[in-house]
């Protein structure tokens, strides 16, 4: 019975509000549906309707249609197959290269620090945009060439913020106990280390998300993303921005609104966590 | 724990330190946080440091396993630790020595547990890398140590992550991820002064039976006299790096040579005296570092001072007088005539 009691009164209840979970939810459900999208009943994106140009929403096609006569909601779905695989995949290959270097940067210092470290810098003086423009103009612009070259950029970003995590916790005392311990190094970085910074990893892994996406679609904006007619959200507002913002600003508004409420959730997601993760450790 | 009990030859040194100085490369030039420091314990005993804030202390006792990093610092000098010459060995090395020999408990025990660790894992971690017992069998050898170390339910404590332990709990935890290694020498740098007053007494008891028990021998860093006299056989007073008196505990104590041993002893209350009695301190503070007196470091502040100690820096003499140790560094020690009075004092101190 004892047991039970310090078990449960040590288990503080998280509290992470409504807002919170409305913005999971939301970022499952795109998840879900962008991965479920050739299973769901919808329309092909590239199928076109023999109806009016510029329809407007309605029972069939709740979105409306394009002005080739294409649904406008299956587009946005289809699109966000790209716009997500490019945000979480380029990220998972940044923070895997970049907090892996990082960790091992920062905790063993010295010469390979100082090299990461400026290499590090190097890449980041890079303008960005120029650099993906720069890459995509001299391989292929297909999805591949895209997410490495995000993930590329965020490298140096995520290797800069888990290097100075890991440095700060290197220098606790629980690290030095670690080390009069014998313990090995490998030991000591990922089983003393990395849970210790595994919080600051995913809150900047939800922000870098949020980022990716924001770049998939300006690079798709500027036609350099995937080629149409595979939508993507970015070549979407494109298209409608170009030609046809006047006519019907509807085909710009429902992709935009996609970015916008995505970012959005993985940035409030990334706030909430970061306040959680704080409050908790205050306490510790 | 059992299996470590060594036998003990009385004679036989632990650790000698022979002109042992250490510095570090900063900014503002060399700085050395330990001047040529040389002493020698016998196995099996306590040795106490004792000295103010930023006289050294630590560093010394941390480079005494080499646990400083290593960037920009400077060993001189050599440490026998059981027969391995320390500030030889190589980083391999290192690790065989805090695997087999030496262990530390820190200052604070918040900061010296990792707090998303459960207190088993950190006592199995170190029970593993120095046994070869099964899991179950660890398992049951980390109730058995935070039992031996005075926690209370320990079958529930082990599950419990270092935030929901109590202060001194905290301590004891660290005391057990210490000893669970067995080592020869336990390197206690302020284990108490995170704790309240009660507790730290508990712990030093803890410490003194643990030490018999296992027959380790203890480095105790502390600035509190007091706690000293409780636990330690030798003493090491140190004064801006370097050190100024050593000795049995008792001698240290009663009859300090040294007058900054007697200002400190002179600075610690006492329940005996009237309620009138102010409480002396030492005036003004440590030397700076970078800039440190041509004479002896304490001149400044001393009230016994003469026109040598300002000029000539005094080396450590020892007491030929006596057969014990008793080593200090000073041209006007205080003699047992003038200590006198301070012996009547201090008794009065032992008493708190």
């Amino acid at each position: 019975m004892k047991t039970d009691i310090t078990t449960k009164k040590h288990r503080t209840k998280v509290k992470l509000g409504i807002f919170f979970w409305l913005c999971t939810f939301w970022i499952v459900a795109v998840i879900l549906v962008a991965v479920l999208a050739p299973f769901l009943p919808l329309d092909s994106p590239n199928k076109t309707f023999e109806c009016q140009p510029f329809l407007a929403p309605n029972t069939s096609h709740i979105f409306g249609c394009d002005d080739l006569g294409r649904d406008m909601f299956s587009r946005v779905i289809y699109g966000s197959r790209v716009s997500m695989f490019v945000g979480i995949v380029s990220i998972l290959i940044g923070m895997l290269i970049g907090g892996t270097l990082g960790m091992i940067s920062g905790f063993l210092g010295k010469k390979l620090d100082t090299f990461l470290n400026t290499a590090a810098n190097i890449i980041i003086s890079f303008p960005t945009l120029i650099f993906l423009l720069a890459v995509v103009a001299v391989f292929k612009h297909s999805l591949i060439v895209i997410t490495l070259s995000i993930a590329f950029i965020s490298i140096p970003l995520l290797f800069r913020v888990i290097r100075s995590a890991t440095i700060a916790v290197s220098n606790k005392d629980f690290i030095q106990a670690a080390i009069v311990l014998g313990s090995s190094k490998f030991r000591i970085l990922f089983v003393e280390i990395l849970p210790n910074i595994l919080s600051l990893g995913i809150i900047y892994g939800c922000l870098g998300i949020g980022s990716a996406i924001i770049a998939e679609g300006t690079l798709a904006f500027l036609g350099l993303s995937v080629s149409l007619p595979t939508p993507s959200w970015g070549n979407m507002i494109a298209e409608g921005a170009q030609s046809y913002l006047r006519r019907d600003f509807l085909i710009t508004l429902w992709p935009s609104i996609f970015i916008i409420v995505t970012v959005v959730c993985f940035n409030f997601i990334s706030q909430r966590l970061e306040h959680q993760f704080n409050s908790s450790d205050n306490k510790v | 724990m059992k299996k470590t009990s060594k036998q003990i030859e009385p004679n036989e040194n632990a650790l000698t330190v022979n002109n042992l100085s250490v510095s570090f490369k900063t900014e503002r030039g060399l700085l050395k946080a330990v001047d040529s420091v040389s002493f020698t314990i016998p196995k099996g005993s306590v040795l106490g440091i004792v000295g103010e804030s930023g006289s050294g202390k630590t560093v010394l006792c941390r480079t005494l396993i080499r646990l400083l990093p290593e960037s920009n610092l400077n060993i001189e000098g050599s440490i026998d630790l059981f027969g391995i010459n320390v500030t030889e060995l190589r980083k391999r090395q290192l690790r065989q020595l805090y695997k087999n020999v030496a262990s530390i408990i820190f200052q604070d025990p918040l900061t010296a547990l990792n707090p998303v660790m459960k207190v088993k894992h950190q006592i199995a971690e170190s029970l593993k890398l120095h046994t070869e017992t099964s899991r179950s069998q660890r398992k049951q050898e980390v109730i058995d140590i935070l039992e031996l170390v005075g926690i209370p339910d320990p079958q529930i404590k082990a599950n419990c992550y270092p935030h929901q332990l109590s202060g001194g709990q905290r301590q004891r935890v660290m005391i057990a991820c210490a000893i669970a290694s067995s080592p020869t020498l336990l390197i206690a740098d302020e284990p108490t002064t995170a704790l309240d007053t009660t507790i730290q007494l508990q712990i030093l008891q803890l410490l003194k039976s643990l030490q018999k028990l296992n027959q380790m021998t203890l480095i105790l860093v502390s600035h509190d006299l007091g706690v000293v006299n409780y636990i330690c056989d030798y003493v090491a007073v140190m004064y801006a790096g370097k050190l100024v008196e050593f000795g049995k505990t008792s001698d240290v104590l009663d009859h300090p040579y040294m007058p900054y041993t007697k200002a400190l002893l002179d600075c610690m209350p006492s329940l005996s005296k009237p309620k009138s009695h102010k409480l002396q301190s030492i005036p003004n503070s440590m030397p700076d570092p970078f800039s440190l007196p041509l004479g002896c470091r304490f001149a400044p502040r001393c009230t016994y001072v003469q026109s040598r100690c300002v000029i000539e820096s005094p080396k450590l003499i020892s007491d030929s007088s006596e057969a014990n140790i008793h080593e200090y560094a000073c041209f006007f020690p205080i003699k047992p005539i003038v200590s006198k009075v301070a012996l009547t004092s201090q008794t009065d101190n032992e008493n708190t």
